[in-house]
Order: structure tokens, then C-alpha cells, then sequence
């Protein structure tokens, strides 16, 4: 149990973020039931209920509070039911919420691994490097042991994903954090006229204003919250928040995570507001419950009404230790000392010291804690080692002991460079003041208050304020407005050497990954003197909150190494996200375009299996896919002995017209095209200018100055926009539009296929005579316009029939029912790739690649040589030139034998590989497995044997027979009907 | 019910019509406006502008020479037809006729949250402010290629784009209109053309 420290409610107005009108929320922590009000976090919750400890420590398991409650440590990390790695001091509670904590072996409280602690001096830094692989093969009875132990919430398989999505946002001005910097900017802005978008992550505007302390009685705050309520009532500035900005991309590119949204927003002028990281000390023991972060105890009192503890002591490296000494006074938590490790000399008079003092609280100066002393209460800090600082980072060997519950620490601040630099800013530290700065910024980012190392509150507001005049100017085009204010000069913010070393370790300089002082040495010891490597080695900085606390002090004993000052050693590179992102942001509302043909709706209706072809969803087969073979064999004959309809609508479709339409078709396709008569079509083959097959359809010819093109379906796209450009750039007097979409196209195949289309097309000529094989035709077909080619990809009479897509489903009713006494059966694109198999037709991009030139693929026929001029022309003429160095063939196998599958390899009588298989069937209608492959020319020689490998076979090789093309008809009688 | 009639819906909802049944077509060539304003239509001063017929017709000008006319609900896309009828198909007299009612869907998307609708679908600011009545857009919307037309006088946006991907649009504009928020939204076929 840990709950001794009960402590009340402070009163209002404390608790800004309560809602103590609403009834209790019950919620569990760890099995135990615990009362929060509406507003409270888990952690604030639980802190209001004396339960300090929220998590245990990732390597040693130590027992672990908040840090800064503001999710920007893990030491709040807790498990959800489904969901790992929550951030207790931002979760809020729910009615019922069961939270439970992770990383620990037995419970939070009483952690068996807890002892590991105790062998840390034998787990240096490196160590995961350098003891589980020697000797050889240990690794393998590390593995399981470490694989048991690593990571630290569990993922709940059974999680059933919820809805994320994603949208835009615009702006003329981007203001990233909405403490007083921002939203004084974020006004300033909006009241120049911008379009304002105010990012803020906490609940509510206002940041700093919120909890923190700026003067002795706390009314400079609370007078400067009136720009809160401007904020929200003006009209040009829209305020999101709970919304965390997760990085900065090129141009003010900038994702944020609000809730389950990704808001992916674009502004013109972006101000970064986002403040600084109030900086711990390194001493020993500084991860014990019950010492937190300055910031952390007055955030917890003014957001949430809770005292930190009863009796606290204040360590500082600057005047707002003082504010906050202030504060506790005010919820009525004792003060026993505030420890100022700055010298006695060095202290100015402020009032906020003189009121201490007036209040009897005891200042120590040049001093710091040494050491905080665990109590009985679960390791809670019960008493701190104060001692005298004697030189950098050394101390007196003896000291004193004041007994505490709770220790504040501040050793000053550190500005959230992570966007900043993501930007491309350089952050530098000067050495001799402790004072950062960012520069190199591009022209659309201004930095605002603390980023620009500004702390008073009135300086803030001028800076702010300045930046956002300077950001709509820039927005909107106009001359820099008003200028800045002169701001007041400030005292230092960051003690310089804030680091205690101690014999018994344990001070830590990354809470995440539990790495003390000396890890951070050693590591620099090793050899590791570059940030970046000391990071990797380390892993210091790699954790959940990737380094939040731990940058700087990393960076400053690197560099007291490696003898080199902070800015030369710099700090590790901060990549997005800023904060911790889940998958489901990125994966929520992903599109995923899919295109139907008109007849889709049909196909489903008749059991179609769909697969894609491209983004178009096509009909595979027709049937249980559990028949899949029996059903693609059945459809294939249907076709070859009565009548098959398949939807070919995906076809790509060009209309090409203009007086220059012959011209630009002769140059862009290897055929010719200048004497085609209309009302003809012809194969049409093209090149790219390596001589290399990219495409191939058919040119149909409707006029003098009109052609349609088809292309396939995965090409017609690439085809367009070359035919386009070659229009432009020859400058031709052309229409070139991609009708592709506007046309439903069937192919009405097989020997009966004239009989049927006859039944629903009265105004053509439909005899062998009138309608011959490769003729076009425009006229009706089931009362709708259509265009008509008499093709023959599958080998048997054949009618392509192209209709405008919105009487696509109408022109599918009307064949099936024209075909039904006929046996009419629809066939997917497996049947005919079979079909088209047996007649030995190539299909680009499967049974071609990207070297494959016409000659390779027995495609010689197609290419026009006596034009002057065509795309590829001179490539091809180089390349036939050239010894062949592959052939495409047929080959047929038994089919007794095993099945030859697509890709397999093609070998020589020396088991080298000569090529590959392309295609292949069980051609039911030959009664064999049937294929096409590349292979050697000499082995392309009807009747030759062709090696394929294949390891189960006796020999690991198939041999086939080489076979002339094609296959099935070879005097192409039956589709020419 | 027809959407478009129904006025009340359509100034407090986002209301969703699917109006790919009616006539549409599209003209381009050195001779397009000369022909459309012959039909008594006023071709917009610059491209990706639009301009209203009395007769309610919409002409978009997608380009310097392209022309995408939308029929009108008034009479269901008939003067439209009648035109798309006349019209030579092969080209002639560098006049080139487009078949947009079949190589394009057409949706028309109303009510006061459309901008918002927009843009949880389309990485360009089509917010009042900046995409202004009259004004067309050719841009991606939820990763397919759309024409978007902020129709001004109708209050409405029209969206335009590849037929055979409507099925997939539909779904991914009814997936942005339900938001948690505006549990109002509401999708209404239309039964015209």
C-alpha cells in the first residue's frame, strides 16, 4: 500500500483545471479504487490520494513519482487495458477506468526486479553491447531472458482499433504554445488581420499563466489571463487545444496530434512559442518520489489543488525557486530550507527573498542537495544531505540533514529546441553565461519568449507580441509594422554546473533510461566523444520522452570530457515526433482509391472473386474459390465451344483527333498508321525511346482524323502523358483525351458469339464479309450507341464492344439474356489469360520487362521500318544489331507431370540460368501445361529442351519441350470466323 | 426525395447529392467559347472560373481552350442533352467534344460545414476565405483527381471526378461528414436525370 500522505483538496481558486461541481470519478489504480474529481489527470488524481509511486524506473526498477506533470517524463508511463505506455499526469480519468502499472515483476509497490538496482555497477554503460555476445553463441541463451525482460507496457492483442482520421488546417499565422509569448503573439497577429491558428497542448490557453508565479502576490499572472478570454472571443484566431505540434516540416508544414485527429496544417508564417523545460539537478537519488520538478509541484497545486507534501525543501539555481517557495507557503505546506546553489555573492536582494525571510524560511545558499535520503514510505524522500558547494560539481565532505517529504529542484531552464531545430535553427549555449540562443532560423519561423531566452513576464509579452506584428506583416505581404519594445534586462536562468557527482552513483541524468553520471563519462572514455555516438552507445536520450531532462546536462559532461565547451559538443539531433505518436494517427483516414467498372455491380451478383489490376478491382473468376481451377478451366471452355462475356472496360481508351492525329500516331507507335483505312483497326505497339516495349492496344480507325486508341489498362496513363507531351513538343494539331473512365467495354467471345450479338444489334452488318476480323463498327447494340472491334486476344471470334459507361450495365443485361439460350458464361481475366496463353499474345509488363525490345518477343512484324521516325526507332535498329541475348518462347510440359509455375528459372545444359518463365497454363484445351519464358536463343528452337529448375523434381529440373507459337490455332482460323 | 428541392436540408445540413445522372459534357478547342456562347452560354473571363446560365446551368473553364458545362436540375440537364446531341463527335473545326457524363461522377456537396468536409479530404485550402465563389479547383481529393467548383450562387460545392472511383469517393466524403460533431450530416440521393 502507499498512501499514507494523504493529503486534501487545497481550496479554490486553486485547482484551475477542477471541476468540483461534478461528482467524484471513481477509477482504480493497481486493483485499489481511488476518487478523482472532473479534471483530474491519473497522476493528479492519485497524487490527491497520497499515492506517489506511479511507476518502476526501466533498467534498475526503481520506484518512480512524477517528475514534471506535463508528460514530459516516463516516469508516469501506466498501463490501460488497451493501451500500453500512457502518460498518467495528461490522461484524464474516466468513470471506471482501470489502471494498472508496468515494468514491474509482482506490483508497483513491492517490485522483485527492484533489486537489480543493487547490481548496477554491473551493468555499465555499453554493457547490452558488449556482454551478451561473447563468447560465440551466448547470444542465444541471452535472448529469451532479455526478450522477457525488455519493453515495458504490454500491447493488448485483442484491441480492437478505433476510429482516428486526419484533415487540413490553413493559416496565415501559425502560433505554436499558447502561454503568454503565444497568445500575445496569436493577438497581435490576428488584430494585423491575419488568419491566426493558436496550437496549444495543455487543456486550456494560457500556459505559464496557469501555474506558475510571476511576483509576490501572484496578481501579474492573473491580470495577464485577460488575454486568454481575447484569445478565444477574437474572430481571426482559431485556438486548438490538447493539440500537440509533433514537428516542423520545410515551408511550415506542421502535423498535429489532437485527440484522435492528425491535423496536417500549412501556414504561411508560424510562430514558435513553445517555452522551455524546467531543468533538474544530478545528485544522488534524485528520482525518488517526492522530488520533483519546480514547475512540477506549482502545476500540481494550480492545476489540480494538490500540495505536494507537508514539509518540502526547495533547491534552486534561480529566482523563481523562490516563487515557488512562495506558493507552497500559500497552500500551507512547511518550508524547511530553500537551497540556492548560486553564491552568496552573487545573490541580489528581491522581494520575493525578503518575504521569505519574513516568513521564517531559512535561505542556504552556495549549496546543494548531495543526496536525498529514502524514507520508510515506500523510498519517498524523507530527509535531504545538504552540503556546502565547494568548486564545480564538488561539494564539502560533510553536510547537513533536513528532514522533508517533498523537494523541489530547479536548475533553470532549457528552451524546447526540438521544432527550432527541426526548422534548421543552431542551438548554442554560451559557457560562460549558461544563456542559449537559436539562430538560423528560415525566413517563415519566429521564435517568441523563452525560445528566445526570455523569462519575465513582461519581456515575453513584448517578444511575443513583436513576433507576431513581424508574422502577419510577412503573411500578408505588408511592411513590418510596429516595432518591438525595449525589453528589460534579465537575470540568469540556468545555474551553470548543476551536477553532483557521488561514490555510490545513482544520480541520474536520464530518468528514462536510467543512466547515471558515470555512464555518461564512460562513455565518453570508451571514445564516444561525439554527441551523436554518445547517444547510440548510452542510449541516453533514447527513451520515451527522448531526453527531455537529459540533453543538457548530457551535453555539458561531454563536454567537461572531452574538454570542449557545450556548443562544440551540441546536442543530439531531436527528430519527430516531438511527443510519443501512435500508428493509429498515421493510419487514420487513409484513402484507398479503388475503381469499379460499370458492370461491377453484376459481377458481384454473379460471385465474381475480384482482384486488382491497378487500382481497378476486376473479376478473377466466377464461383466458390474453393472450384477456383475447375471454375477457370470451365469458363476457358465455354469460350472455345460456345460463348463468353468478359468486362474488359479497364481497357485504357484515347480518343485522338485533330488534323494531325495519322502524324502523331506514326511517330508514336512502331506501326503504321497513314494508309489504315477507317473502319479498320490494327495492333499497335510502343516503344520507348530505349527501343524498350512499354505498351500495346489497338488502333481503331473512325475517320480521317479520328482514331481511338487502346492502351493497357496499367499503361494508358504513362501513354497519355507521353502522347501529350510529343504533342506539345512537336508541336502537332492534335486532341488527345483519355477516355478510359467514359467507356464500358465487353468482349464477346467464342464461336457463337456472332449469333448472339446478332439478337441485339440490328444496324450492322454482322456477316463475315461485312464485319471481317480486325473491322471497326459504330452503330447500336442493345438500343445504346456503340463501337464495335472485331478482335481476337482469346483466340475465337470475337466482338469487342465499347458503350459510354453509363449503359455499361445495360449492355451486360442485355448480352446475358441475348446469350442465355447459347450457354452464354461470364469469364474473368484468369480464363483469359489462359486463352490468350494458348494463342501465345504477350501481355506487357508480364511477359515483358523493362530491357525487352520488339525482336526478343518474336514481335518484329509490328514495327513499320520504313518510316522515317517513331519513338524507339534507332534504339531498335542498335539493338537487332547486336547479337540476341534472350528469346521469348513457348513450351509445353506433360501433364502427368508437376506444374510449372510463373518465375521459376530457365537453365542451360550448365545449370546456368538463361532466363525465366513469363506465363503458364493448364491449357485444357491441349490437354497440357503450356508456358512462355525467356530463355538463350539457342535454346529457342522448336523442339529443343528447356531445363527448368525445380527442386522437388528428380534432378531439380523440369525439362520441357520448346514449341512454335502459338499454341492453339495455329492458322488463327477461328477467331478470323 | 430530391435533394436539391430541398432547401431547408440544404442550408442546415451537409448534405451529400449524387448527381452523376445528370447531363454533363465538355468542350475544348480554339473554337469551344465561340461555340458555347453561340448556345447562349457566357464562357468565364479566365480558367478555372465558372459562370451560372439563368437557365441554371453551370460552365466551367478548366483551362485556356476546356470547357466542362453541367446540366441544369431545373430541366434536368435537357438543354444540356440537346446540346451533347448537335455536337460533332470526330472533331471538327477545332471543336472537340468530351464525354463527361460518362468519364466523370458528379457530386454535389451542400450545407454550411462543406469547407470542413473539404477539408479533411484535400490538402488545398478550400475554405471560403481563400477558394472564393466562382471559383474551380483542379487538385486531388482523398487521392483521386477531382475538379472542385465553389458554386457560388447555388451555395454549394460541386466535385467532379473519375467515374468508375464513385463507389470509393462516396465513401470516403460520407467517412469525413460523420463527424462526431455533426451527427446531422446526411447523405440524400437524387433522383434527377
Amino acid at each position: 500500500m502507499n498512501a499514507p500522505h494523504s493529503s486534501a483538496r487545497l481550496p479554490a481558486p486553486w485547482g484551475r483545471l477542477l471541476d468540483r461541481s461534478k461528482p467524484p470519478v471513481r477509477f482504480s489504480f493497481e486493483g485499489r479504487g481511488y476518487d478523482g474529481l472532473q479534471g483530474d489527470t491519473i497522476a493528479s488524481a492519485l497524487l490527491a490520494n497520497g499515492r506517489w509511486i506511479l511507476s518502476r524506473s526501466f533498467k534498475y526498477h526503481r520506484a518512480r513519482g512524477p517528475l514534471t506533470l506535463a508528460g514530459q517524463d516516463a516516469n508516469t508511463l501506466v498501463q490501460l487495458p488497451d493501451e500500453a505506455n500512457v502518460l498518467a499526469d495528461l490522461h484524464p480519468i474516466g468513470k471506471g477506468l482501470v489502471v494498472t502499472g508496468q515494468n514491474c515483476n509482482g506490483s508497483l509497490d513491492h517490485d522483485r526486479d527492484a533489486i537489480l538496482g543493487k547490481f548496477s555497477r554491473f551493468m555499465p554503460v555499453g554493457f547490452y553491447y558488449r556482454a551478451f555476445f561473447k563468447p560465440r553463441g551466448i547470444w542465444k541463451r541471452w535472448e529469451p531472458f532479455i526478450r522477457k525482460k525488455a519493453g515495458l507496457g504490454e500491447l493488448d492483442l485483442a484491441f480492437q482499433p478505433r476510429y482516428h482520421d486526419k484533415a487540413y488546417l490553413f493559416a496565415d499565422v501559425a502560433v505554436v504554445g499558447a502561454g503568454p509569448a503565444g497568445l500575445a503573439a496569436a493577438l497581435a497577429a490576428a488584430d494585423a488581420g491575419a488568419k491566426v491558428l493558436l496550437i496549444e497542448q495543455e487543456p486550456m490557453l494560457g500556459g505559464s499563466l496557469n501555474w506558475a508565479r510571476f511576483d509576490l502576490d501572484g496578481n501579474e499572472a492573473e491580470k495577464t489571463r485577460l488575454l486568454i478570454d481575447r484569445a478565444t472571443a477574437h474572430p481571426g484566431i482559431r485556438v486548438l487545444t490538447g493539440a500537440v505540434c509533433n514537428a516542423w516540416f520545410a515551408d511550415n508544414f506542421l502535423p498535429i496530434v489532437a485527440g484522435a485527429r492528425l491535423y496536417k496544417a500549412r501556414a504561411k508564417q508560424c510562430v514558435l512559442a513553445a517555452g522551455a523545460f524546467d531543468q533538474p539537478v544530478i545528485f544522488r537519488n534524485n528520482d525518488l518520489p517526492g522530488v520533483l520538478l519546480a514547475s512540477a509541484a506549482q502545476r500540481l497545486m494550480r492545476l489540480y489543488a494538490v500540495a505536494p507534501g507537508k514539509r518540502a525543501a526547495i533547491l534552486t539555481g534561480h529566482d523563481d525557486g523562490y516563487l515557488a517557495a512562495l506558493d507552497l507557503l500559500d497552500a500551507g505546506v512547511a518550508v524547511a530550507a530553500l537551497i540556492d546553489m548560486r553564491p552568496e555573492n552573487d545573490l541580489h536582494a528581491s522581494p520575493w527573498r525578503e518575504a521569505l525571510a519574513k516568513k521564517g524560511v531559512r535561505v542556504i545558499s552556495g549549496s546543494t542537495v548531495y543526496e536525498a535520503i529514502p524514507g520508510k514510505d515506500h523510498g519517498r524522500v524523507a530527509g535531504i544531505d545538504v552540503r556546502h558547494i565547494r568548486a564545480k560539481g564538488q561539494v564539502e565532505p560533510w553536510g547537513e540533514i533536513i528532514a522533508c517529504d517533498t523537494l523541489l529542484m530547479s536548475a533553470g531552464y532549457m528552451p524546447a529546441w526540438q521544432l527550432p531545430c527541426q526548422a534548421g535553427g543552431k542551438l548554442s549555449y554560451d559557457d560562460a553565461s549558461a544563456r542559449f540562443s537559436l539562430s538560423d532560423l528560415p525566413d517563415v519561423l519566429t521564435l517568441a519568449g523563452s525560445l528566445n531566452g526570455l523569462y519575465a513576464l513582461q519581456n515575453t509579452l513584448a517578444d511575443g507580441e513583436a513576433a507576431g506584428h513581424r508574422a502577419a506583416a510577412a503573411a500578408l505581404s505588408r511592411p513590418a509594422a510596429a516595432p518591438a519594445r525595449a525589453l528589460h534586462p534579465e537575470a540568469p536562468v540556468n545555474y551553470p554546473w548543476p551536477i553532483f557527482p557521488h561514490p555510490k552513483g545513482k544520480e541520474f541524468v536520464d530518468y528514462d533510461e536510467d543512466l547515471q553520471i558515470r555512464d555518461i563519462v564512460n562513455a565518453t572514455r570508451y571514445g564516444y566523444r561525439d554527441i551523436q555516438l554518445v547517444k547510440r552507445f548510452s542510449t541516453v536520450g533514447m527513451g520515451p520522452l527522448q531526453g527531455r531532462q537529459a540533453a543538457l546536462p548530457t551535453a555539458r559532461l561531454v563536454a567537461d570530457a572531452t574538454a570542449r565547451t557545450v556548443s562544440e559538443t551540441g546536442i543530439a539531433t531531436a527528430r519527430p515526433p516531438f511527443m510519443p505518436e501512435k500508428l493509429a494517427h498515421a493510419a487514420g483516414r487513409a484513402f484507398t482509391p479503388a475503381r469499379h467498372t460499370a458492370m461491377h455491380r453484376r459481377h458481384a451478383e454473379a460471385g465474381a472473386q475480384f482482384i486488382p489490376a491497378g487500382i481497378w478491382l476486376r473479376p478473377a473468376y466466377y464461383g466458390n474459390p474453393a472450384a477456383r481451377e475447375r471454375l477457370i478451366q470451365e469458363e476457358a471452355a465455354a469460350v472455345r465451344t460456345g460463348v463468353g462475356l468478359i468486362d474488359v472496360s479497364t481497357l485504357g481508351g484515347l480518343e485522338i483527333r485533330g488534323p494531325d492525329a495519322v502524324e502523331l500516331l506514326e511517330r508514336a507507335y512502331t506501326f503504321a498508321f497513314a494508309r489504315q483505312p477507317v473502319g479498320r483497326s490494327r495492333y499497335a505497339l510502343m516503344t520507348a525511346e530505349d527501343g524498350v516495349i512499354i505498351d500495346d492496344g489497338v488502333c481503331c480507325r473512325l475517320g480521317e482524323r479520328h482514331f481511338y486508341v487502346t492502351a493497357t489498362t496499367g499503361g494508358v496513363d504513362r501513354v497519355y502523358r507521353g502522347l501529350t507531351k510529343w504533342n506539345a513538343q512537336w508541336r502537332l494539331d492534335v486532341d488527345i483525351a483519355n477516355v478510359s473512365a467514359a467507356w464500358a467495354a465487353v468482349n464477346l467471345a467464342g464461336p457463337r458469339a456472332r449469333e448472339v450479338l446478332a439478337r441485339v444489334c440490328a444496324d450492322i452488318d454482322l456477316s463475315p464479309e461485312g464485319f471481317p476480323y480486325l473491322a471497326v463498327r459504330t452503330g447500336t447494340v442493345a438500343d445504346v450507341p456503340a463501337r464495335l472491334v472485331r478482335v481476337g486476344f482469346v483466340g475465337e471470334l470475337g466482338y469487342e464492344i465499347h458503350v459510354p459507361a453509363r449503359y455499361g450495365e445495360h449492355l451486360w443485361d442485355a448480352l446475358i439474356q441475348a446469350g442465355a439460350d447459347a450457354g452464354i458464361r461470364p469469364f474473368g481475366v484468369e480464363s483469359q489469360r489462359l486463352l490468350r496463353l494458348e494463342k501465345g499474345h504477350v501481355i506487357i509488363a508480364q511477359d515483358t520487362d523493362g530491357m525487352t525490345h520488339p525482336a526478343e518477343v518474336g514481335m518484329g512484324w509490328a514495327i513499320a521500318r520504313k518510316k522515317p521516325f517513331f519513338v524507339g526507332k534507332r534504339s531498335i535498329e542498335i539493338l537487332e544489331a547486336q547479337p540476341p541475348l534472350r528469346k521469348l518462347v513457348g513450351f509445353v510440359l506433360p501433364k502427368d507431370g508437376p506444374a510449372p509455375l510463373e518465375g521459376q528459372l530457365i537453365l542451360d545444359e550448365r545449370g546456368d540460368i538463361t532466363g525465366s518463365i513469363t506465363s503458364c497454363g493448364d491449357s485444357g484445351a491441349l490437354g497440357k501445361f503450356i508456358g512462355l519464358a525467356y530463355c538463350a536463343p539457342e535454346q529457342a528452337v522448336p523442339g529443343a529442351k528447356l531445363p527448368i529448375r525445380r527442386e522437388s523434381a528428380p534432378g531439380g529440373r523440369l525439362l520441357a519441350e520448346v514449341v512454335a507459337l502459338p499454341f492453339y490455332d495455329p492458322d488463327n482460323k477461328r477467331q478470323e470466323l | 426525395m430530391d435533394a436539391l428541392s430541398d432547401t431547408t436540408h440544404r442550408e442546415r445540413l451537409c448534405a451529400l447529392a449524387d448527381l452523376t445522372n445528370l447531363p454533363r459534357l465538355g468542350l475544348r478547342g480554339r473554337t469551344a467559347a465561340e461555340r458555347l456562347a453561340a448556345e447562349g452560354f457566357r464562357p468565364p473571363d479566365a480558367p478555372n472560373r465558372l459562370t451560372r446560365a439563368d437557365s441554371g446551368e453551370t460552365l466551367l473553364r478548366l483551362s485556356q481552350g476546356e470547357y466542362l458545362l453541367l446540366g441544369s436540375p431545373a430541366d434536368r440537364g435537357a438543354r444540356v442533352r440537346a446540346l451533347e446531341d448537335a455536337l460533332p463527335k470526330a472533331g471538327e473545326n477545332a471543336l472537340y467534344f468530351l464525354p463527361r457524363q460518362d468519364s466523370h461522377a458528379w457530386f454535389r456537396l451542400g450545407g454550411p460545414r462543406r469547407f470542413e468536409v473539404m477539408a479533411k479530404l484535400c490538402g488545398v485550402d478550400l475554405s471560403p476565405a481563400a477558394f472564393a465563389a466562382d471559383a474551380v479547383a483542379q487538385t486531388s481529393v482523398a487521392r483521386i483527381n477531382a475538379v472542385v467548383a465553389n458554386d457560388g450562387r447555388g451555395g454549394a460545392l460541386h466535385l467532379l471526378f473519375d467515374r468508375p472511383s464513385a463507389v470509393f469517393f462516396r465513401e470516403a466524403l460520407l467517412d469525413a461528414m460523420r463527424e462526431p460533431s455533426a451527427p446531422r450530416n446526411r447523405e440524400t440521393a437524387c433522383l434527377v436525370g
